[in-house]
């Protein structure tokens, strides 16, 4: 005798609807099948036929058990305990969908007389058999409506592929003990319509609705429900297609072990759940039709969604608010955004810092639409800026505009925001984007409790593109002063640096050289050209006579900030940036005596400006100076300098 | 673009009394016969301020800062903010009273902390255009030297242009947050965060470092006033009052109770010291021998 004793008339009672029975079974028979779901191969999933000894039926293994029956661990002889499992209805037949179970033992011979089964096919069952099943008399005379085997694999295929079919020709094996002999009894079967009828009414009468998990779910349930809270609800968008216009709105489900689905409502259902159903609250629903998630749009962790249709219901579920949770989060740091792909849909919580005003954007198709961006930063010492597109930008970016202004800064949680990676690192909102202001979260607290006791002013380096022009990440501010003290430029390599000063001085006299007009490919050779007796240009290094030479900037200046002063050198681009004229422009105003050429450079005088320098430690003869190079000069902006002071100002007051 | 028809241009040094015009190269300028031997690396325009004993500095300044600002030698014509001294400023304000002349634009400035007389030689067309473009009640950033003249301070500009961004208010005020923060930061955080800030090369830090000798002179100068202790103090205090915005555009003055009530200070207290800065020259007394100015811009 095995060690595990099987339930006897487990599988009867299973397939009557007793769902909580919890029977020991032994599998006779274990196969791989392959499922195929809108033409695409989803994996393999076991089918077997499970034995109480007495009685065997077809079942079916859930997705999350096939790793068992893989690796072995399940297998023809196996004795186990269905700790659960639901009945499918497909047509006239039942299966079991084992959803969790329990290995006894792992191996051992078979019990009863299961051998005849797989080798006689399916019996008539006796008269005596009959009588056992008085409750359901019609049950044993459908028996001989079987012509098939569960034996046969082709046969298989049909039971997944469609749900709908009403006279599938496959049909649970009943074993017996003997072979029945009375001719007289088979002929009473062969009048199917009346009894499939009757059969179908008993049968629903017996298998009330059970509610499952929602990582449980697939196509090849009967009859199913999920009670789960409503996290999302969309808004109702209209189509147009050849079936004509229509409309749709969808919404998302969480239930008490995590699971998460979305669920759709076309124009009638759309009519009569739209109303129903509210954000936050918990509902039973039961009786939808499962097609493939589509992941375009539907980004739950989820394979599928749940189309409801007629015989569908949604019904409320007060006083159920402490084991479903409000809503679920896969938070990801900011600074593990930086290296995530370009479009990676991801939750994000962090302390908004910023939010800029709204404004409206053309879009290439025409239309216009609204778009905001504000800062967040967390504890992972990165900020980011989130873009809210559309209705976001009133709805919460209103609400968090007025909070920061406010000096509140609130936590913010995005749930599947979309990461750009146009000028660094981005996120932005899309169509299923949530926002939640404050959530009521550990992670909103630690932020919150964070962000007061110094986050506030921790240092954090954005990874998307720099808003204020003046603190550039990749630029090292300096005074004039520093570059003296700090011994900068004395290092092996140039030291570049950026510096605010007002020009105070030119030289006048002499901004330019002669240069060689000449081109190389596609550079100009640019070397100093010698006017030769003949009036013409020499270039030494091209060999050559030139009619007309081009004129380069070769401008010297001092600028000078609160810390000191300091002679600078441009040349042709920085020279341009500075002036706002080509230097050929200039000399040309010169050798005229033209008034405009004093006021070209007045004008830059006394201006402030950001220059970008290239700190240089040279030898002229046996003398080494340093010299500074502008390479790109540019007009301080007062908006972005402001913030740039601001952040230093209270960098400083919290050093006194 | 500056103006709309209008050139604009820069400030512009004038040839004057020999004095004069060394002081006034110090703030450096546009020079068309700029001598070409100035070598890389020193300060430009001519020979110098003789008396300067640090480098050049442009200084953004409110114009109670420049008020404020304590005299580092006898003669009265330099002046100290933060311990640096003062050669070029940077203000930004109201240009209020223009008067044009054949020679200059004179004008006060309102920035609201205080009112300083700014002066603008025209040396050519530029200067002239650049003056006609602005009226009273325009906004101006005004770049120029600081000056003091028998006990008065003003400002004599290279530079004025009229503000058409007023983000430039904005920037200019916390520009001067910031550089007074920076100068008045210890000494040794100073040296800290220039040692922690190199290595950090990601992070944009300023860290004011500069030479010590013009401190050292500065301490020197400071220690003669110390030996009078608490006196000083009060007498900072008593001229504090007198320098107030309200008081100095008052033309009546104020008298020895307020300054009392104002300083919580006993009236006999306060008396005397006015009395003493009577006679030093700080302050007159006006409409009767009750009510007293300060001389200073009076």
């Amino acid at each position: 005798m095995a060690m595990a004793r099987l339930t006897p008339n487990g599988v009867a009672a299973a397939l009557a609807g007793d769902t909580n029975l919890k029977p020991v079974l032994q599998i006779v028979e274990l196969r791989g099948v392959q499922v195929n779901g809108a033409g695409v191969t989803r994996g393999e999933r076991f089918r077997a036929v499970v034995s109480d000894g007495t009685a065997a039926s077809s079942a079916l293994f859930a997705a999350q058990l096939s790793d068992h029956a893989r690796s072995g661990a399940l297998r023809r002889g196996s004795i186990v305990q269905l700790s659960e499992y639901v009945i499918n209805e497909v047509g006239p037949r039942r299966i079991i969908v084992i959803l969790n179970l329990e290995v006894l033992v792992s191996e051992c011979e078979i019990i009863g007389n299961p051998t005849a089964l797989s080798e006689t096919g399916s019996p008539i069952p006796n008269p005596t058999r009959v009588e056992q099943f008085n409750g359901a008399p019609q049950y044993g005379l459908m028996a001989g409506n079987s012509s098939n085997t569960t034996t046969k694999p082709s046969d298989n295929v049909p039971l997944f592929q469609n749900s709908m079919a009403g006279n599938s020709s496959n049909f649970a094996t009943r074993p017996s003990d003997k072979v029945p002999v009375f001719q007289p009894t088979v002929q009473p079967s062969y009048r199917p319509a009346p009894n499939y009828k009757n059969h179908g009414a008993i049968m629903k009468n017996e298998a009330p609705a059970r509610i499952i998990p929602i990582s449980a779910l697939n196509p090849y349930q009967g009859r199913w429900a999920i009670k789960a809270r409503v996290t999302a609800k969309g808004d109702i968008r209209r189509y147009h297609n050849a079936k004509g216009d229509g409309k749709v709105f969808s919404f998302d489900l969480l239930d008490s072990d995590g699971g998460e689905i979305r669920v759709t409502c076309f124009n009638a259902l759309l009519d009569r759940f739209y109303e129903v159903v509210e954000v936050g609250k918990v509902y039973v629903v039961s009786r939808g039709n499962l097609r493939p998630a589509q992941k375009n749009y539907n980004h739950l962790n989820n394979e599928w969604e749940i189309l409801l249709e007629n015989g569908s219901t949604v019904d409320l579920c007060p006083d159920e608010n402490s084991s479903i949770p409000t809503q679920r989060f896969d938070f990801r740091p900011i600074n593990e955004i930086e290296d995530a792909q370009n479009n990676a849909i991801l939750d994000i919580i962090g302390v908004v810092t910023s939010v800029n005003p709204c404004t409206t954007i053309q879009r290439k198709n025409g239309m216009e639409t609204q778009k905001r961006t504000m800062n967040l930063k967390d504890m992972s010492g990165r900020s980011v800026e989130v873009t809210m597109w559309g209705d976001f930008c009133n709805r919460e970016g209103s609400q968090l505009q007025g909070m920061v202004e406010r000096g509140i800064f609130p936590v913010l949680a995005v749930k599947a925001g979309k990461v750009s990676d146009f000028s660094g690192k981005s996120v932005g909102t899309i169509s299923s984007t949530q926002l939640f202001i404050n959530p009521d979260s550990a992670e909103a607290h630690s932020l919150r409790q964070w962000f007061d006791s110094g986050g506030r002013d921790a240092s954090t380096q954005s990874i998307s593109r720099d808003i204020t022009p003046g603190a550039s990440r990749n630029e090292i501010r300096k005074t004039v002063a520093q570059i003296k003290d700090e011994g900068l430029g004395m290092g092996d390599k140039p030291d570049w640096i950026t510096v605010k000063a007002t020009v105070i001085f030119f030289k006048n006299e002499s901004f330019f050289y002669t240069a060689c007009p000449n081109m190389i490919g596609d550079r100009q050779c640019n070397k100093k050209v010698t006017k030769s007796t003949n009036g013409n240009w020499t270039c030494d290094k091209c060999d050559r006579e030139f009619e007309e030479c081009d004129y380069r900037y070769l401008l010297q200046f001092q600028i000078q900030d609160h810390s000191g002063t300091a002679w600078v050198t441009a040349f042709q681009e920085a020279g341009q940036e500075l002036l706002g004229c080509s230097a050929t422009e200039l000399n040309a105003l010169k050798e005229r005596e033209d008034p405009r050429f004093a006021d070209t450079m007045l004008n830059c005088l006394f201006q402030e400006y950001l220059l970008r320098l290239k700190v240089k430690e040279e030898s002229y003869g046996d003398e080494r100076k340093v010299k500074n190079t502008a390479v790109k000069v540019e007009k301080v902006d007062p908006s972005g300098e402001s913030k740039f002071l601001l952040d230093l100002i209270s960098k400083s007051s919290a050093l006194h | 673009m500056y103006g709309v028809g209008v050139g604009g241009g820069g400030g512009g040094n004038y040839d004057g009394g020999g004095g004069n015009a060394s002081s006034l190269f110090g703030g450096g300028g546009f020079m068309p016969s700029q001598a070409t031997n100035a070598a890389e690396g020193t300060s430009g325009g001519g020979g110098g301020f003789p008396k300067s004993r640090n480098a050049q500095a442009l200084l953004p300044l409110t114009v109670k800062q420049i008020m404020d600002a304590s005299q580092t030698n006898d003669d009265k014509s330099n002046f100290a903010v933060n311990g640096m001294e003062v050669s070029t400023v940077r203000l930004v304000g109201r240009m209020l009273n223009k008067l044009d002349r054949v020679t200059d634009v004179s004008f006060t400035l309102d920035d609201g902390t205080g009112r300083v007389p700014v002066n603008r030689w025209e040396n050519d067309s530029t200067d002239t255009k650049e003056m006609a473009d602005i009226q009273n009640g325009d906004y101006v950033i005004v770049n120029g030297g600081l000056k003091g003249f028998q006990g008065k301070r003003q400002v004599v500009a290279y530079s004025v242009r009229r503000i058409t961004n007023f983000n430039d208010v904005t920037h200019h005020f916390l520009h001067c947050v910031h550089v007074h923060l920076e100068l008045t930061r210890p000494k040794s955080q100073v040296n800290a965060n220039t040692a922690t800030g190199t290595p950090n090369q990601t992070m944009p830090r300023d860290s004011m470092a500069y030479n010590q000798s013009p401190l050292t002179n500065q301490a020197s100068t400071f220690s003669a006033p110390q030996n009078t202790g608490t006196g000083t103090n009060m007498i900072d205090l008593v001229l504090n009052v007198f320098h107030d915005p309200a008081v100095m555009n008052d033309d009546h003055g104020v008298g020895v109770d307020y300054v009392s009530r104002r300083l919580n200070l006993p009236e006999e207290t306060v008396g005397k010291i006015i009395i003493d800065q009577v006679d030093l020259g700080h302050l007159y007394a006006t409409i009767d021998d009750h009510h007293y100015k300060s001389t200073m811009n009076g």
